[in-house]
């Protein structure tokens, strides 16, 4: 029972409340408390880094909290994953300061910045799915102040679409897990698997684990309720875009490979439905990046087309079975490498917005021409992430590559798995594409607008020193993790790997192997071939002198404007009010059915002063005419009298 | 002791009758008054005593007509109930007409039929067999058509033209009934269990059982059973007292008495239970009930809705008789008793308001309740107690109905429940109404119109406040009037 | 035993006749008083905590009496109550000094409080329909305080489905009485164990088991209409807008409870859970309540009227707790008795801040309450944490109900109302988030659209306010708080 568990995931909270508390006086205290709060969180995680390192298990439990029980653990991945949201969130703290120097309610962006730290920290240390759940849910509402820091038009707009996605996400894993529950009476991630292993052929666990991927995937970006990410990111700060693409698409993730390794260990099927999704993504994520013109955006397409690839990795990991060590390793590092990358380039972006407060590549054009260190630190991004060999991108790539080569002689659907090995190098091809399409753009090409151009280029410092460092930290990280790749990469690998029961692989793996460097090679050729024809020929145009990006992609096509936005805001609340009016107008229409029939009140005669006079002035002929109507006449009750006697008479005479 | 029950009989038609010749004028009229009440009151304590100590079958015969007709009196228990009723309830609305009449003109023929009927009804409830019982319905008849027509102008005499045909209409159909009972009644005295000696009926059932249906629906004109209810709320034109007393009270209970006396003592529940005669029975009691509570809240003329709000509760008593079974009887007992008492107190509210404000429609009598408190306030118990809120007296026959009719087991009994309800429903909706109306006017609504009004002097006050009373110690405490009634159901009493 | 019984009861209403007295005419000394019932009242509450057992007050007739008990389930909505009328009683000092006779306000509002303490205690079925029809005429005057011609009307409709509903209970009284047995509350159920299983029944066993089904049916259906259950769940939409928010907030809050636990009472402590599992009752009871979570949670999202939408959203919301008490099992009945304290707690909270949006914010539509959240930051911060306790968001107090719910249901039902109904209860939380979250994000984050002078409430009507936001929060965080004062349920289910 470690103590220390909660406290790293409830300490930032409580930082929140004391950067609120502590900023009231100026902006500086803000600054100073936030980055505070996330240092001591930093070394913490350091400390029980060193523990896990020692081989403890740690774990908190305690059953009151929330109803339905808190319960942490601490193991490889959980450590990582715990270990890189702080780095995270130290960096990008340190990196707010100048970034929203000119922006209003910092306090409110900070708060919940380190409410959303504590929150992941708290998803990443859960033990059971319920706790997972319980934080996953303060998270999204936590970021949901993160997205629509701007308070402008379309930051609400898609703050609205965030928060929609997170809460119908939310509410369909909550009605997964209640389903687990019913058959598996524990939501421990531990023993679900030996609970439900020989319930796996009752459909309602399948329904059930697809909810709780549906739940899961939203957060990570997945197809079908990917809609909010290209949204969020060009309205949030830059800090808020890296955390939610670095380290929130991350929890779903663990999210997904939790429901993935404890419930459909070995499904095919299960399997079968990652990888269509995780193709679907990837493919998708980068077409829609090479047509993008914002910078943001891009880059956001990027991390959806890059939870592709850790999809793809995680199906392999379900198919390849007991021998998935490559497909294990290969997932869990091209998590890690994802974060971090996308870490660096989006305090890149950062940085650029920061200075021009523009982010269409037109605008933009050419503005880092001169500016070295900002060339560099974004040149490291960008290779590693397009899988450049000596970068860390190519490790994981590679890993899982080689998983997707080993898998197709041991399966049937061969041809199926070739074609996704073919698509896997295309979208690597096409990630090295966007990425130098964006290099080209900002820190080759000139700006066509010859006076903007000397305006950029006579910009000398960009960021301030303390930036500057936070920038070359994270890139030394990258290249850490990519020039030795056999030390580092592998450790962090054999550290993570027990979270995805992967086992050691036979022998150790010869990155720099002449089949990996054609794998590489390949992907980078198709790259190279689809910038040259694809993004230059048909994406731009190039009058006499100055080219110029065009928005190809038609706006109309877009999922969420074209499918979700009219189903849920008009055709199904308007086809439910219909028939839920119908139901509750019943009793009353009823009741006013009768008012108007049965229950109609009677009018209020007019008393006309006829009646009122005294009888002995009416004359008799009045009388008679005035006692109208036959059944009160006098003959009428005598002619009844006469009938009563001439009953009688008639059975007197009957009975003698 | 028998000579102790002639004079309860005798003694207020002689005072009634020898009013008028004492000659007290027009402008006397506090003499007079107190000569009224003290003939009622002198006639209450006979009664009373001759309830106390009543040995059933003293008879004491009056006149032999034929070897099997006679002119019998006696007191049963069944009797007592109402004896009782009528005791404490006619005192209280001598004492309400003194006020009343004071505008009505023509006191002294008024106050003479009063008491003139009184002494009839008090007859009525002691006959010991039909023939009597029939004799002095006949005269209940003649006795009110005055009281009906009192104001001598022409709805008045609509009215009392009306009330007349339907009741000679309706005693002649009862008279047919009788016959029957000659032929094959063992002999026309009410015995607890009935007379009919089945030997002679055989196989002529049905024939016996036509007859049972002519008279319920002879007498059922007095209890305004569904076809024959329409006198009554035209007799709403006549003064409150006799609307209060006769036509809620006195003349439609002696109706229902009438049809518990022929079902319970002359036909026998047991020889009528099961049969198609108590289908269309508790059929007729069912719809009344339902459609007089509809008629009350469609009605906005004050005096007509709680006429029509009697002629549904006339139909909860012959629901409770027409379960043949002693529960039911007892049920039909108490609602007997405590309608009785709560719609008099109602229809002596509704004379206040008429009397003093001249208003006889509902939405006239907006914000009255600040006003006129007592009289709301007594209206509101009244209001409470007929819509059967528990803790009033309504609660204690309602329950007792309800059960009846579900323990009889017929099918009809559930649909008897379900007209309860209904109609339990309807009550409290036109009752409230008047009592929202009154006490929380409308937002724009100015108090001042109503500053002249204010509540009547104590001669009209004490009625009210002592029914109300009464209505609630009932309901607070009725287990002793419970036990009595179903004792007196079981004939063990 | 009896000094419980008239601290909680009767203290209460004597103390409200007290309100109407001419030295209370000034607001303040009224205020401290009122202040000073409520407080004494919560704290007789704690008080009885430690009485046990039952006894009988008075006996309206044999079979009729008034029996109180003490148990489990009266004092956990006897603290409910007793806690939302002292919150909302603060709240009201100020709020009402806007509107007009206050003193009747407070009379009708002590009077209510009485009459709902007395259903919480009461011990057999005629104690517990004699405060539910105390209850609801008790509580109608709050509904039209206002006195404009629509609250009347709301206030008569309000009435009209309060009164249907307990004659329905009513109708399920005499069933029980005829065919149950006794009707005393008993932990468990009082029908004889024979009747629990239909097939091996003799004809008129199993017609007395179908007459008692229907009486249970006519029960729930009735009281059900107090909850805003469907077919008689029209009143509430109409009678809370027109009422001032502190009375809608005690109604839709506390009131909704009484029939809650009215439900509870007669089908666990009466029919007993076990006699009523799989019968052709729980079902057509439980799609009863489907219907109305989502037609509630429907017309709330369509809604436009602020007060309105909340007066929907109740009527959702309580059905949630009625869904868990329609699983007849401890486990869904824990969810229930949790989601009754959650929303009672959150309503209050949302109606007393609707209200402080009225009288500060002077707009009654929730499209016009654009940017307010700058001006009146504390209650839009009361707003969106009872919001997020409702829509049943982790750390707050909504969760853990819909927790228990759900999964009892999926465990206790065997055909598709296993899934169905966690469905059904999750779309409606989604259509929850969707008419709740908006008036967040419209308050604090949109800009002002109108130049409106909305400034932040009193502090005595926030203090309230944010007492119950955080109970929310701490009963969130550590429920086992209130599962304590639930325990009496393994007792019963």
């Amino acid at each position: 029972m470690n103590m220390l568990l909660p406290i790293a995931a409830f300490w930032p909270m409580a930082g929140a409340l004391l950067c609120v508390l502590a900023g009231r006086k100026s902006d500086k205290m803000k600054f100073m408390t936030a980055d505070a709060v996330m240092v001591i969180e930093f070394g913490l995680m350091l400390f029980l880094l060193v523990q896990v390192m020692e081989g403890n298990a740690l774990s908190f439990q305690m059953s009151a909290a929330f109803g339905s029980g808190l319960h942490l653990k601490l193991d490889g991945f959980r450590m990582t994953y715990g270990l890189i949201a702080a780095f995270m969130w130290l960096m990008t703290t340190i990196f707010t300061e100048e970034y929203l120097h000119h922006y209003g309610n910092k306090s409110r962006y900070l708060a919940f910045t380190l409410a959303t730290c504590g929150a992941t920290v708290g998803v990443f240390f859960s033990a059971d799915l319920l706790t997972t759940f319980v934080f996953f849910e303060i998270m999204s509402f936590t970021s949901y102040v993160m997205v629509i820091h701007d308070q402008n038009k379309e930051a609400l707009r898609a703050g609205e679409t965030y928060i929609a996605v997170a809460v119908i996400g939310g509410l369909a894993m909550l009605m997964g897990l209640f389903i687990l529950y019913r058959y598996a009476f524990t939501l421990e991630m531990s023993q679900l698997f030996h609970l439900l292993e020989h319930e796996l052929d009752n459909p309602m666990i399948w329904i059930a684990g697809v909810l709780i991927l549906c739940g899961f995937g939203a957060k990570a970006g997945l197809y079908p309720l990917h809609i909010w990410l290209p949204k969020a990111h060009p309205v949030a700060p830059a800090p808020a875009s890296a955390l939610l693409s670095g380290i929130l698409t991350k929890a779903g993730v663990f999210g997904m490979i939790v429901i993935t390794m404890e419930v459909f260990r070995e499904e095919a099927a299960w399997g079968a439905l990652l990888l269509g999704l995780g193709v679907v993504t990837m493919v998708l994520g980068a077409v829609l990046a090479v047509f993008s013109n914002n910078l943001k955006r891009t880059l956001a397409c990027s991390s959806m087309s890059q939870i592709g690839f850790i999809t793809v990795g995680l199906a392999m990991c379900v198919f390849l079975g007991h021998h998935n060590a490559l497909a294990v390793r290969g997932t869990v590092l091209h998590m890690v490498n994802h974060s971090l990358i996308k870490l660096l380039l989006f305090m890149c972006a950062g940085v650029i917005y920061m200075n021009l407060h523009e982010l269409d590549l037109n605008k933009i054009r050419g503005f880092g021409r001169n500016k070295t260190l900002l060339k560099v630190l974004f040149l490291i991004g960008a290779l590693s992430i397009s899988g450049v060999p000596l970068f860390s991108g190519y490790v994981s790539k590679t890993l899982i590559h080689e998983s997707i080569l080993e898998y197709i002689p041991m399966t049937s659907a061969a041809g199926l798995f070739s074609l996704v090995e073919t698509i896997f190098v295309i979208a690597g091809g096409l990630t090295f594409s966007y990425m130098t399409k964006l290099f080209v753009c900002i820190f080759v090409e000139k700006n066509s607008d010859t006076a903007l151009q000397k305006k950029y280029d006579d910009k000398k410092n960009v960021m301030n020193t303390v930036s500057s460092i936070v920038l070359v930290v994270c890139a030394l990280v990258l290249i850490v993790l990519g020039v030795i790749p056999n030390i580092s990469a592998d450790a962090v690998a054999d550290f993570m790997q027990s979270f995805l029961h992967g086992h050691a692989p036979e022998h150790a793996v010869h990155y720099f192997s002449s089949v990996n460097l054609i794998g590489g090679g390949k992907s980078l050729l198709i790259g190279a071939f689809v910038y040259v024809f694809v993004i230059r020929g048909l994406l731009m145009s190039h009058a006499e002198k100055n080219s110029e990006y065009l928005q190809r992609w038609p706006n109309w096509l877009d999922l969420e404007n074209l499918l979700y936005r009219p189903l849920i805001q008009h055709v199904i609340p308007f086809v439910m009010a219909f028939i839920c009016r119908l139901f509750s107008e019943l009793p009353e229409t009823l009741m006013k059915l009768l008012n108007h029939t049965v229950l109609k009140k009677t009018k209020i005669e007019v008393r006309n002063p006829e009646d009122f006079k005294p009888a002995s002035l009416v004359s008799d002929a009045q009388l008679s005419p005035m006692v109208s109507g036959i059944e009160s006449s006098l003959s009428f009750s005598l002619l009844l009298f006469g009938l009563g006697v001439v009953l009688a008479m008639i059975y007197m005479l009957s009975s003698f | 002791m028998k000579y102790l029950m002639l004079i309860a009989i005798a003694f207020p038609v002689v005072w009634g009758a020898c009013l008028p010749f004492l000659r007290f004028e027009e402008t006397d009229r506090s003499s007079r008054n107190k000569y009224a009440l003290t003939g009622a009151l002198i006639t209450s304590a006979l009664v009373f005593v001759n309830v106390f100590n009543f040995k059933s079958n003293d008879g004491f015969q009056l006149i032999q007509l034929t070897n099997k007709m006679s002119i019998v009196f006696d007191i049963d228990a069944l009797s007592c109930v109402f004896l009782c009723m009528i005791a404490v309830l006619w005192p209280l609305a001598v004492l309400y007409a003194w006020e009343y009449m004071h505008h009505e003109g023509r006191e002294n023929k008024f106050f003479s039929f009063y008491l003139m009927t009184y002494g009839i009804v008090i007859g009525l409830a002691c006959s010991a067999n039909l023939v009597t019982f029939y004799l002095l319905y006949e005269c209940l008849t003649f006795a009110t058509i005055p009281l009906v027509m009192h104001a001598m102008d022409r709805r008045a005499i609509k009215a009392g033209r009306k009330y007349f045909m339907y009741s000679i209409a309706g005693a002649a159909t009862a008279f047919v009934g009788i016959m029957f009972l000659v032929e094959y009644g063992t002999s026309l005295d009410f015995v607890y269990g009935g007379t009919l000696d089945l030997v002679k009926i055989g196989s002529q059932q049905n024939l016996i059982l036509l007859g049972y249906i002519l008279t319920f629906f002879g007498f059922g004109v007095k209890a305004a059973v569904f076809p024959f209810h329409g006198w009554l709320p035209s007799a709403g034109v006549a003064p409150t007292p006799v609307t209060a007393l006769l036509h809620a009270v006195a003349v439609v209970k002696a109706g229902v008495f009438a049809i518990m006396r022929v079902t319970y003592y002359s036909f026998g529940a047991a020889f009528l239970a099961g049969t198609w005669a108590q289908s269309i029975v508790l059929g007729f009691a069912c719809f009344t009930i339902v459609f007089g509570s509809v008629c009350a809240w469609k009605q906005q003329h004050l005096k007509k809705r709680f006429a029509y709000s009697t002629i549904s509760n006339l139909s909860y008593i012959l629901l409770g008789v027409g379960m043949m079974c002693p529960e039911g009887l007892a049920a039909g007992l108490a609602h007997m008793l405590i309608h009785g008492i709560m719609k008099i107190c109602l229809f002596f509210c509704v004379g206040v308001v008429m009397e003093k404000t001249h208003r006889e429609y509902v939405p006239e009598i907006e914000g009255m309740g600040k006003v006129m408190p007592v009289t709301f306030g007594c209206f509101t118990i009244g209001a409470l107690s007929l819509s059967g809120i528990p803790l009033f007296a309504g609660f204690i026959s309602k329950a007792a109905l309800g059960t009846a009719s579900v323990s009889s087991g017929l099918p009809l009994g559930l649909v008897g429940l379900c007209a309860l309800l209904i109609s339990a429903v309807l009550t409290a909706a036109y009752t409230f109404e008047i009592v929202i109306k009154a006490f929380f006017p409308s937002k724009g609504f100015n108090t001042r119109t109503l500053c002249e009004f204010k509540d009547p002097t104590w001669q009209m006050k004490t009625p009210l406040i002592v029914l109300s009373v009464l209505m609630i110690l009932i309901g607070l405490h009725g287990t002793e009037l419970m036990n009595l009634l179903s004792k007196i159901a079981m004939n063990l009493l | 035993m009896l000094g419980y019984f008239l601290g909680l009861v009767l203290f209460p209403m004597l103390s409200g006749v007290l309100c109407l007295v001419p030295a209370f005419k000034d607001d303040r000394k009224r205020n401290l008083f009122v202040a000073a019932v409520l407080g004494l009242n919560f704290v007789f509450v704690l008080l009885s905590f430690m009485q046990e057992g039952a006894f009988e007050l008075l006996h309206l007739t044999d079979h009729l009496a008034l029996r109180f008990m003490f148990d489990g389930a009266g004092r956990f909505f006897l603290l409910l109550s007793g806690l939302m009328f002292l919150m909302v009683g603060i709240y009201s000092f100020e709020y009402m000094s806007h509107e007009h006779n206050r003193p009747r306000f407070y009379l009708f509002y002590l009077l209510t409080l009485g009459a709902l303490n007395g259903v919480c205690l009461s011990g057999n079925y005629m104690t517990l329909y004699c405060f539910f029809e105390l209850m609801s005429l008790l509580s109608m005057p709050l509904v039209l305080h206002s006195q404009t011609n629509e609250s009347i009307a709301a206030a008569k409709k309000y009435l009209l489905y309060s009164v249907f509903g307990a004659s329905l209970g009513l109708g399920g009284f005499f069933l029980f009485t005829v065919y149950g047995g006794s009707t005393a509350f008993v932990a468990g159920g009082v029908v004889a164990d024979a009747l629990h299983h239909p097939l091996q029944l003799s004809s008129d066993l199993l017609f007395q088991r179908n007459m008692l089904l229907i009486g249970a049916f006519l029960a729930i259906v009735g009281f059900g209409a107090k909850a805003g259950m469907m077919p008689l769940h029209a009143w509430l939409p109409t009678a809370h807008p027109v009422a001032p928010a502190c009375a809608s907030a005690v109604l839709s809050g506390v009131i909704t409870k009484a029939g809650v636990l009215a439900i509870l009472r007669v089908v666990y402590f009466l029919y007993g859970s076990n006699f009523l599992v799989d019968t052709w009752v729980q079902y057509a009871w439980v799609t009863l309540i489907l219907l109305t979570v989502l037609v509630g949670s429907t017309l709330a999202y369509k809604e436009k009227i602020l007060k309105k939408r909340l007066a929907y959203s109740s009527v959702s919301q309580v059905s949630y707790v009625l869904f868990g008490l329609a699983g007849l099992n401890a486990w869904s009945l824990t969810g229930a008795l949790l989601h009754a304290a959650a929303h009672s707690m959150i309503k209050d909270v949302l109606f007393m801040s609707a209200g402080s949006i009225i009288m500060h914010g002077h707009t009654e539509r929730a499209d016009r309450i654009d940017g307010m959240g700058r001006k009146m930051p504390m209650t839009f911060a009361c707003i969106t944490v009872a919001s997020l306790g409702l829509i049943g968001i982790p750390p707050l107090f909504g969760y853990i109900s819909k927790w228990y719910l759900c999964t009892g249901a999926l465990m206790t039902y065997r055909n598709f109302f296993s899934w169905l109904g966690p469905v059904v209860l999750l779309i409606s939380a989604l259509l929850t988030a969707g008419y709740l979250f908006t008036l967040t994000i419209n308050g604090y984050l949109k800009n002002e659209t109108a130049e409106s002078d909305a400034h932040e409430a009193g502090a005595l009507m926030l203090l309230p306010m944010v007492i119950l936001c955080a109970l929310i929060v701490i009963c969130g965080l550590a429920p086992k708080l209130v599962m304590q004062l639930i325990e009496f349920i393994n007792t019963i289910a």
